[in-house]
């Protein structure tokens, strides 16, 4: 069984609300982020198209990060999620280099590195991952990936859009309801 | 495991009583459980929530917002460990749950904020008793000293006697005063179009609502629109919350969208609208050519304009349909052919204004042909411009010329707040507590940026012609001396208004500010006296009728004691009549805060089966006796203890459940028996009265105005921004169009402090890529952005979404001027804009001119990586 996100761009407006969410669950500091969504763009004005995109830790089917952890820190549960325990964590930074999606994060103040539990914590009571259960668009949802497969259709992408890195690496668990300007090539940031 | 938080205050629950403590580390974001049962996996323990077993409480997001959205926190253990939004039921489409927006979930960084004013605090260089003893030239610059409750009542009361004594209820400003106020002292009021701009005067004449905050269709409408055109309008940052939703559902159902708008917004980005970008300020250019295009392919190709609409709903858009007491014999049509000047306003005499391509006139205005079924909805940004006067009887001229108004997937009508996307009558609401009356014994108004100026001159004289919001009357020749005196209650007003630097002298100039504030705010910062009041969540809790949701109303409890020595209005005003020797039962007749909530709860409404609205909450005996309150028993839909529970109530709905609403129908069906508000009962695109008060202010520019729509030259806007003031010649000292858009890290000014929103959304100057490469500006750099009244810093953000010529300074940033240089480090909107006015006095916040360039000097850090503004050591 694999676990992970599943993300439609025909709804995600790049609020940055699952951000926060995510923030206020782990109690991270200014600094820290473990989701963050940003707006991209293609073409030049007034020839625009534009797509938002929320990230985050994609519980891979090879989690390179698991696999680079010396210590053994970065485990996988049972439903396939990828946990970072910080009793173990000392620290080096292997699972932040090795992470072609940057996503453990290396807090300084506490010398150990944390990262996206899809909020396994809360699952095991029935609720939903902090940044799914706090999206104002219901464009996240998290869950088996074959059964969010089955759910929103066989043409989703998995992580091939423009803006991420190559799907091979690692076999995200992520499914993409994809608008087609994000498989354009030369996308711009909107840092606003 | 346990970390400290550099952004939540453990001092907050050093209080006196029993606080609820807080503290963003209170629990480990991840628990590790001793207990033997739970899972392990290759010797570790998996994760638990942390906070399970904690108390959720339904708590405020009160702001000026526009939404009131669902919002819980977890108490646990005496802290607050997280928030939640709404999962009072299962979510769907037809009866969607009330989820909040990002800021809502930093609402805790408010109330248990590291850098809450947690005592009460005086100005080290201010004494009381005027003149050279209030060292005025210090505010903003001066120390500050903690000092009693009973020393700061005590010296604000000396204060406010003295100079009220010398100058009367005159001596004093403020811009929205309370029962406290009224009673202490009275004042003199500002006046500012701010969010409506000009659909804050005589919308009621034209035959719109006040306000204009309406009348579009019942969301369950919006699917059957072919066509959804969001005019100067991006909800998913000026509505977040729910609304965007509603959009997104009409388009998986086919309906395609237009945005027109400087910005390809966060809406119309999502929405995969087509973007018409046109110039701020220039809409009116725009509109006229469409409407000269929609009269010029009826003529050619028919079934364009429908004329039956426009001669049975409305006048003044031809010759035969003038109303009864126009003093002009123009109108619309006639202006729009080039009877009158010769300039017919095709898209080629508007192209150079407003910057449109012919051809995408043509087709907005084939979309808005009586053909296609259209909504044409309309947010404020493009009537907060100087010169956009008429853009209320224009906009709705274009909507009747394709007859878009009364039937399904027809609307023309603002898209504003919670009711954008859904309007209609409420199918639940707030009830009220009765408060003792209180009258201002002043009942004079000064338009904002010119009260500075008048405060400066020591007084003078005006037309008073309103004094608050959308409350316009006839001009009453007025005279002030000087005020000396200001007050900042529950608003934001030295922030969020125009003219901000004069604002900052103005302060400078009288001889006492006392401010009520949770944080260092702009308000704050150039006072003498700061009384620390509470947060919502420090209150005994409120049922919320503000808002403009049709089928939710919220009701939020108290979260923790107050923090610090904080203390809520009514305390504080209490303590205040008191010590100045008046009965406070004038101002809260005795009742207590919670009785009050409690009466708010019983006087709630939902509608009914029979379509009479009817007590919304059950009510017992017990729960009276409970609460310790006096009250009735009654009967409704949901028990007291659930209504608290869920935080509110939410009208369940569903297609075709007798609820929808279509705007304009009832008149649409009945135009003689439900006439408008407008002297002809109809829609008045020609409208004498509106007209007439407007010319009665003899504000500068009135003459070039009509009264119907037509291009007028704005006192500043795209043509200033030229040498000579004609668009095409030499640009001149401030070549860009400056505007102000609504911004997500807050709502207006509230929410700048917070930490996670100040990193979550960085604030940064708006910039066309091209603009900026031009002036080598690149993507981060700091740019200086210069007006004629003040200069300020921003990181730049380089986009291809914004139109080239077009600089968006987002609005509502905490001003924070560099005293050395002058030079606002925080990109503060209001310290740029000036004093100038035309028209009716619209706040041109969003046509106004800028240069850019990069700066020499030291390049700003990002705003979360700078120290609170206040930390209460």
């Amino acid at each position: 069984m694999s676990v992970g996100f599943y993300l439609d761009q025909d709804r995600c407006t790049g609020c940055r609300a699952c951000q926060v969410a995510c923030k206020d669950k782990n109690r991270l500091e200014v600094g820290t982020i473990y989701r963050e969504a940003h707006t991209y763009t293609v073409g030049d004005f007034p020839n625009v198209k534009a797509y938002s995109y929320s990230a985050g830790c994609n519980h891979c089917e090879n989690a390179v990060c698991l696999n680079n952890c010396p210590v053994g820190a970065i485990y996988r549960a049972s439903d396939g999620t990828v946990i970072q325990d910080p009793e173990r964590c000392i620290g080096c930074r292997m699972c932040v280099m090795s992470c072609p999606y940057g996503q453990p994060k290396y807090d300084e103040a506490k010398g150990v590195s944390g990262k996206c539990d899809g909020c396994y914590g809360l699952r095991q009571d029935g609720n939903e991952p902090a940044c799914v259960a706090g999206c104002p668009n219901r464009a996240l949802k998290f869950g088996d990936i074959d059964e969010l497969r089955k759910e929103y259709g066989p043409d989703l992408d998995n992580g091939s859009i423009t803006i991420l890195p190559s799907p091979d690496e690692t076999h995200p668990n992520l499914l993409i309801k994809a608008k087609a300007a994000a498989f354009e090539k030369d996308p711009h940031r909107i840092n606003w | 495991m346990d970390i400290q938080s550099k952004n939540i205050s453990r001092r907050g629950f050093l209080g006196a009583s029993a606080a609820v403590a807080a503290c963003a580390a209170a629990l480990p974001a991840t628990a590790y459980a001793a207990e033997a049962t739970l899972e392990k996996v290759g010797g570790h323990v998996l994760p638990t929530d942390p906070a399970k077993d904690g108390k959720w409480v339904p708590a405020a997001c009160w702001h000026n917002c526009g939404g009131r959205c669902v919002n819980k926190v977890m108490v646990k253990d005496g802290a607050v460990v997280r928030q939640k939004t709404d999962d009072n039921h299962p979510d769907s489409e037809d009866y969607p749950q009330q989820r909040g927006c990002v800021r809502g979930k930093a609402q805790q960084q408010q109330c248990f904020g590291a850098d809450r004013i947690l005592h009460p605090m005086k100005r080290k260089g201010w004494q009381p008793g005027g003149g050279e003893k209030s060292n005025g030239q210090m505010r903003g610059k001066d120390e500050w000293e903690v000092i009693s409750w009973d020393e700061a009542i005590k010296l604000s009361a000396q204060e406010i006697k003295r100079i009220s004594d010398e100058l009367g209820p005159t001596g004093f400003y403020c811009k929205s005063p309370d029962a406290t106020i009224n009673l202490m002292c009275g004042c003199v009021r500002g006046w500012d179009t701010t969010s409506h701009g000009t659909y804050t005067m005589g919308c009621d004449m034209i035959g719109l609502p006040p306000t204009d905050c309406g009348k579009a269709n019942d969301r369950f409408d919006l699917p059957n629109a072919d066509h959804i055109i969001l005019y100067s309008s991006n909800p998913t940052w000026s509505a977040a919350g729910t609304p965007t939703t509603y959009f997104m559902r009409a388009k998986e159902s086919g309906t395609k969208f237009t945005t027109v708008d400087p910005l390809y917004n966060a809406t119309a980005q999502t929405l995969d609208a087509d973007w018409i970008p046109v110039r701020n300020g220039t809409d009116m250019a725009f509109m006229l050519a469409t409407a000269y295009e929609m009269l010029r392919l009826d003529k050619e190709e028919g079934n364009i304009v429908d004329w039956d609409f426009l001669h049975k709903y409305t006048v003044g858009f031809d010759e035969e349909s003038m109303p009864e007491d126009a003093t002009v014999n123009e109108n619309l049509k006639d202006y729009v052919e080039g009877k009158y000047d010769g300039q017919p306003k095709t898209p080629e005499w508007a192209e150079p204004i407003c910057g449109v391509p012919p051809e995408q006139i043509t087709n907005f205005a084939r979309i808005l042909g009586k053909q296609n079924k259209t909504m044409l909805l309309h947010n404020y940004g493009m009537v907060r411009c100087n010169g956009a006067e008429m853009i209320p009887q224009m906009l709705m001229a274009l909507g009747a010329m394709g007859g878009h108004m009364g039937k399904s997937g027809h609307a023309t009508g603002g898209n504003y707040h919670a009711n954008c996307g859904n309007y209609g009558p409420k199918l639940v609401t707030a009830g009220a507590s009765a408060m003792p009356k209180t009258t201002n014994p002043v009942s004079t108004g000064v338009r904002q940026p010119q009260l500075y100026d008048l405060i400066l001159n020591g007084g003078g004289s005006f037309l008073d012609v309103s004094n608050s919001y959308g409350n316009f009357h006839e001009p009453i020749p007025t005279t002030l001396g000087p005020i000396k005196g200001i007050f900042h209650v529950t608003d934001a007003t030295l922030q969020t208004s125009l003219h901000q630097k004069a604002g900052i002298e103005a302060h400078r100039a009288v001889d006492f500010v006392l401010t009520r504030a949770q944080f260092m705010t702009t308000n704050a910062k150039y006072s003498d006296i700061i009384l620390p009041v509470t947060t919502e969540w420090e209150r005994e809790g409120n049922v919320d009728g503000g808002a403009t949701n049709r089928e939710f109303i919220y009701c939020y409890s108290k979260v923790t004691d107050p923090i610090g020595e904080s203390k809520t209005d009514q305390e504080i005003g209490t303590l205040l009549l008191q010590e100045m020797g008046i009965d406070p039962d004038l101002a809260f007749g005795g009742k207590s805060e919670k009785q009050q909530f409690f009466e708010k709860i019983a006087g709630s409404k939902v509608m009914g089966d029979d379509g009479q609205m009817k007590p919304l909450v059950t009510i017992t005996d017990a729960d009276i006796k409970d609460w310790g309150v006096q009250g009735t028993p009654q009967e409704g839909v949901v028990s007291l203890q659930k209504f608290i529970d869920d935080g509110g109530y939410q009208y369940e709905r569903s297609a075709n459940d007798g609820h929808g609403f279509i705007g304009y129908k009832d008149f649409i069906d009945d135009p003689e028996g439900k006439p408008l508000t407008s002297n002809s009962g109809k829609l008045e695109i020609y409208c004498q009265k509106r007209y007439d008060r407007m010319v009665s202010y003899e504000y500068p520019g009135v003459d070039q105005y009509k009264p119907y729509p037509t291009y007028v030259t704005p006192c500043l806007g795209y043509e200033t921004t030229f040498k000579d003031g004609k668009i095409g010649g030499e640009k001149g000292e401030y070549p860009y169009l400056m505007y102000n858009p609504h911004y997500l890290r807050r709502s207006h000014s509230v929410f700048d402090n917070c930490p996670w929103l100040r990193e979550t959304w960085e604030n940064p100057v708006f910039l066309n890529r091209k603009d900026a490469q031009d002036k080598g500006i690149e993507e981060g750099d700091t740019v200086l952005v210069s007006t004629a009244h003040g200069q300020g810093l921003r990181k730049a953000a380089l986009m291809d979404v914004l139109m080239p010529g077009v600089v968006g300074i987002p609005h509502g940033a905490w001003v924070d001027v560099d005293e050395k240089t002058g030079i606002d480090r925080a990109g503060s909107d209001n310290y740029l804009l000036g004093n100038e006015y035309g028209g009716f006095g619209v706040s041109g916040y969003n046509n106004n001119n800028c240069n850019i360039e990069k700066y020499s000097g030291e390049a700003l850090k990002r705003d979360c990586e700078l120290p609170a503004r206040w930390s209460d050591k």
